[in-house]
């Protein structure tokens, strides 16, 4: 009998707010941005979590701020060693996180920003490598073209420079630079999201190849919902720095129980012929510098009621597996 | 028969670079948008559909940019044999544009109200300008038009920029709209509001619209026809129920297929292998060989004419559907 097991990843309450000065030379904070707050989920080993959401739900600063890109306000990270041993990210030092950067790697969006394009590929992908000292001269040289022909790139690009490369062809230099370091999670901020269809479903299903090969973890940003179901295991709903709802891929698609997650769903366009369109969508996207009291959702909800707009409602379980932060859920 | 079309384009290339070599952006192209007609052009990065948008106001540069044949005809006036004036009169009258990034359209140091009646001062100087505006601010549905008009655009969000920039392109009341990829940069939720907004004003002042976008979701949405353009070419054409439900160029098939969807249940996503080619360095045959899983000796060999009759560019295509 095998124990169940543990996460990879327990976040606990994680915030991350940014203070909103006052202009001039007395510069005094008069206000906060809660970009991200009370973020709460595990996450299991060979799991894929998808955090979806609008421009500035806080999907991307909820990511930096787990791999400590950022500095938490507050909460914990607790991330689980390879020894089985667990540490709090959220507490370490720079000195004593740096170790521990290979056990954790990021994709980014824009594969012409993210990639130097002064280094040749061999230099892109080798330096995390280099960096930490894990190799040098033949073995070095190997595990590159080794990590190159395992994203579908050839050995003889090694010598060529970025420029020389398309969108699709470069996000694999992006994906075999954070993963020559044989990381246990990788944080995909919208790796996908600047490709064309076409080479958006190549790396796609380059990035599921590799997960069942080598083992990884992802949480996976996007705001392309069609994209997240096809990757993710579960799934969860930001809304204003806060997530609304938490469940299982298909479940979440099948039935949405946050009136939020059911607008998100409504609005995305599918170009199958006998798919139904969509239902009308209410209102602007909440300012998370000035946030309504109670749900950010409720000035935009047809469910909305008196407690809606006091105070804040919290994740909780409201099915098995579901989790959704509403006092009225569509059940 | 039928009335002139609105838009009528025949024949037109587009190429850039060298004569010698050129970089054919657009490579012989046909197609027309009726009155009151809504119609997609589809295609990936480089596959020609913002030069195609940008050529019928001859908006692109001169002499980089060399219309090389074929004629765009707009009320009468043959855009690339016009002169300079005769297209400036079409401009914002006949034919008006919204782009994808809103708030590069906006002048960031004037306000959206300044902006619009710099509109309406050359398009419709005779009518009062603070009612026509604040109409315009309400028909793209920015009820706050007060505000709105004496907001800078960085205090508008990415739909309301957007908004402001439809609300600008209808003051000239162009009888067509061309919108390039105008939803592009906005989040769904945000997307489907703007998109209805540009339906209701289409169907409002019973314009033409040119809707050019990468997203086949959104063609069934708006449009009733829909073209695909492939390589500089368009590769297949008809109304948008048809093509999405029985596609006939491999290419069409095969796009379909790489959309994810949130319906139903893929084990995994076909991408289609390789990458669109480079303008300046076509394959010769069909464009779309080396990427096909159904081409053989011929498609190597011979281009593909355009069936105007079956609306598609393929040898196989009979055999194949």
């Amino acid at each position: 009998m095998i124990a169940a097991p543990e996460p990879l990843l327990k976040v606990r309450g994680l915030c991350k707010h940014f203070p909103v000065m006052s202009k001039g030379i007395r510069r005094r904070q008069i206000g906060v941005v809660k970009a991200c707050d009370e973020i709460n989920f595990d996450l299991m080993p060979g799991e894929t979590l998808g955090l979806v959401g609008e421009s500035g739900c806080g999907k991307t600063t909820t990511g930096r701020t787990i791999l400590r890109a950022l500095a938490p306000t507050a909460g914990e990270v607790l991330f689980k060693l390879p020894n089985g041993n667990s540490v709090d990210l959220a507490t370490l030092s720079e000195a004593q996180l740096r170790p521990l950067r290979p056990h954790m790697q990021m994709v980014f969006q824009d594969p012409y920003a993210s990639l130097n394009p002064r280094m040749t590929v061999r230099d892109i992908v080798a330096e995390p490598l280099v960096i930490h000292k894990m190799a040098k001269g033949s073995e070095l040289d190997d595990r590159v073209s080794d990590m190159l022909k395992r994203v579908g790139l050839k050995p003889e690009h090694r010598t060529r420079y970025p420029h020389a490369f398309s969108g699709g062809q470069r996000q694999r230099v992006g994906i075999a630079r954070a993963l020559i370091m044989r990381p246990k999670l990788v944080v995909c901020d919208e790796a996908v999201s600047a490709l064309d269809v076409s080479v958006q479903a190549q790396v796609i299903n380059l990035l599921q190849d590799l997960q069942q090969e080598l083992g990884l973890t992802y949480i996976f940003i996007a705001h392309d919902l069609s994209v997240v179901k096809h990757i993710c295991d579960r799934i969860a709903v930001m809304y204003a720095g806060r997530i609304v709802e938490l469940a299982q891929t298909q479940a979440l698609f099948d039935k949405p129980v946050h009136h939020y997650t059911k607008m998100l769903l409504s609005a995305v366009p599918n170009p199958d012929p006998d798919v139904p369109m969509n239902m009308e969508i209410r209102g602007e996207v909440a300012d998370p510098g000035n946030l309504p009291p109670g749900c950010a959702f409720s000035p935009r909800c047809a469910a909305c009621t008196d407690a809606c707009r006091k105070i804040v409602p919290q994740l909780e379980e409201k099915s098995p597996a579901r989790f959704a932060a509403c006092y009225h859920p569509d059940l | 028969m039928h009335a002139a079309p609105l838009l009528d384009v025949r024949d037109l290339s587009v190429h850039f670079g060298p004569p010698a070599r050129p970089v054919r952006a657009v490579d012989g192209i046909s197609f027309s948008v009726q009155r009151g007609e809504v119609v997609a052009l589809v295609g990936e990065s480089g596959s020609g559909k913002s030069v195609t948008a940008l050529s019928l106001a001859r908006l692109l540069p001169e002499p980089q940019a060399r219309y090389v044949s074929g004629s765009i005809v707009m009320g009468g006036v043959d855009v690339l044999r016009a002169s300079p004036a005769e297209v400036r009169a079409l401009r914002g009258s006949r034919i008006a544009y919204v782009f994808q990034e809103p708030s590069a359209a906006l002048n960031p140091v004037f306000t959206i109200g300044f902006q619009i009646d710099e509109a309406l001062r050359l398009h419709q100087p005779a009518t009062p300008r603070a009612a026509e505006r604040e109409r315009l601010l309400r028909a793209v549905g920015l009820e706050d038009a007060t505000r709105v008009a004496r907001s800078h655009p960085h205090e508008l969000s990415g739909g309301m920029q957007q908004r402001a920039v439809i609300a600008m392109a209808l003051a000239g009341r162009p009888a067509l709209l061309v919108a390039d990829e105008p939803t592009t940069a906005l989040d769904v939720t945000v997307q489907a509001q703007v998109l209805q907004v540009l339906l209701d004003v289409q169907r409002a002042e019973g314009m033409g619209l040119l809707f050019i976008t990468h997203n086949l979701g959104l063609v069934k949405k708006i449009a009733y026809r829909m073209l695909v353009m492939y390589a500089g070419q368009l590769v297949e054409a008809g109304p948008v129920s048809e093509v999405l439900r029985a596609p006939r160029h491999p290419y069409t098939k095969a796009l379909m297929r790489a959309v994810p969807r949130l319906r139903g249940r893929m084990a995994q996503l076909e991408g289609i292998p390789g990458t669109v080619p480079a303008a300046s360095d076509y394959p010769a045959g069909c464009r779309f060989h080396p990427r096909c899983p159904h081409a053989e000796a011929r498609c190597r060999a011979e281009a593909p004419a355009w069936e105007d009759d079956a609306g598609v560019r393929c040898h196989f295509w009979r055999t194949l559907s």
